[in-house]
């Protein structure tokens, strides 16, 4: 009777011991940030992650280009205009797990959206969690539209950087 | 002999179960508090939201009032700070965001922190670093400085066409204007421009007196 007893408690053990062991495993796919805020913020202050529209240009025109171009606007957005080979990832599927290995491949990757906000914040997001290598188009496809398909995109002088003040519109304003 | 020793077994069986149930509910790692430990899938939902979005006429009308609630934090280095700054706003440079000088300020619960840039780019991306820690109560004004000097300080009146809404928050704008760049902004400038105190949350006193 004792030798039963001492069976089935080692039977039971074993069974909860699988059940944790499964229970663990699960919960390791989780959300959690891996690069700490100060390690984001410190390379947020040393490193420039934006590339400038025309940069982006010569990168999309040369034959040998490695970079890859991200488009995180919705697929409606998408289907209406795209830079020439880009992917579309929507800003809110860009955690899925489908895209984990993509964005862990190494390989240059380039953000856009609609403006240079748009594109940001989802960097910021992927570098907080973890993956790197990844800049933004300066502008986002607002900029492009606007500037870049023209046959001289730089004759408007029109600004893709956001924090740059409107200096003239600033003294417009105030007349200082 | 079986059928003595059957309800015996099942006790045995039973109890052996619970205590080896008990040790995995030991074992298991605490859930985490979704409102205290925010992950990356929350970030991605809170962006999504927009809530922490500040309109430029919400802001213009909370200086305008004087709204206590409201700080504005400026983000940008102290010489564009020194050359241009919205009344009432304190100057925290991004780089110095996460010193312990300004921690009283950055993580706190009385106010509504207003962050902004020359854009929201750089607005965004410390309302970012802030939530990652956990922080609450900072918000980004929308588009900026530069927003803020197109929609508030130079109002385009909007189409004939479009709604009452359109037309009262230009009505608004014109008003906010007039504030802001005529004698008004020196005044509110000169009087609001003293960073205020963070002032800690109070518990509540109970109310002394009275019969009981």
């Amino acid at each position: 009777m004792k030798k039963s007893y001492i069976s089935i408690l080692g039977a039971v053990v074993i069974m909860a011991l699988i059940i944790l062991v499964v229970i663990s495993l699960k919960s390791r796919n989780d959300f959690t940030f891996s690069t700490s805020a100060e390690t984001v913020h410190a390379s947020l202050i040393a490193d420039n992650h934006f590339v400038a529209p025309d940069d982006a240009q010569k990168m999309i025109a040369s034959s040998g280009n490695s970079v890859i171009f991200i488009d995180v606007r919705n697929p409606r957005e998408f289907d209406n205009f795209h830079l020439v080979g880009a992917r579309n990832i929507s800003l809110p599927q860009v955690l899925d797990s489908e895209y984990e290995t993509f964005w862990k491949d190494g390989s240059a990757k380039v953000l856009y959206g609609n403006d240079t906000r748009q594109a940001d914040q989802v960097r910021t997001l992927l570098v907080q969690y973890g993956y790197t290598n990844i800049s933004v188009l300066h502008g986002g496809i607002n900029y492009w539209k606007q500037n870049m398909q023209n046959s001289d995109p730089f004759s408007s002088k029109a600004e893709y950087d956001d924090e740059k003040l409107d200096a003239e519109a600033l003294k417009v304003a105030t007349g200082k | 002999m079986k059928s003595k020793y059957k309800g015996m077994n099942a006790r045995m069986i039973l109890s052996a179960i619970i205590v080896c149930f008990g040790m995995v509910a030991a074992i298991l790692p605490q859930k985490q508090n979704s409102s205290v430990q925010l992950d990356a899938q929350q970030l991605l939902y809170e962006i999504q939201l927009k809530n922490h979005v500040v309109s430029v006429d919400e802001m213009a009308d909370a200086i305008i009032n004087n709204d206590p609630y409201y700080q504005l934090i400026d983000l940008r280095s102290p010489e564009e700070f020194a050359a241009y700054n919205l009344p009432g706003s304190l100057n925290i440079p991004f780089d110095k965001l996460f010193t312990p000088e300004w921690a009283p300020y950055i993580d706190q619960v009385a106010r509504k922190n207003v962050f902004y840039s020359n854009g929201s780019t750089l607005a965004n991306e410390a309302w970012m670093l802030t939530r990652q820690k956990g922080m609450k109560n900072n918000y980004i004004l929308e588009g900026g400085l530069n927003n803020w000097i197109s929609t508030i300080l130079t109002p385009t009146a909007p189409e004939s066409t479009v709604g009452d809404e359109a037309i009262n928050s230009f009505q608004a704008r014109l008003g906010a204007r007039q504030y802001f760049s005529g004698e008004g902004a020196a005044s509110a400038s000169s009087a609001n421009n003293a960073p205020r105190k963070p002032v800690p949350a109070k518990k509540k006193t109970k109310v002394a007196g009275g019969c009981s």
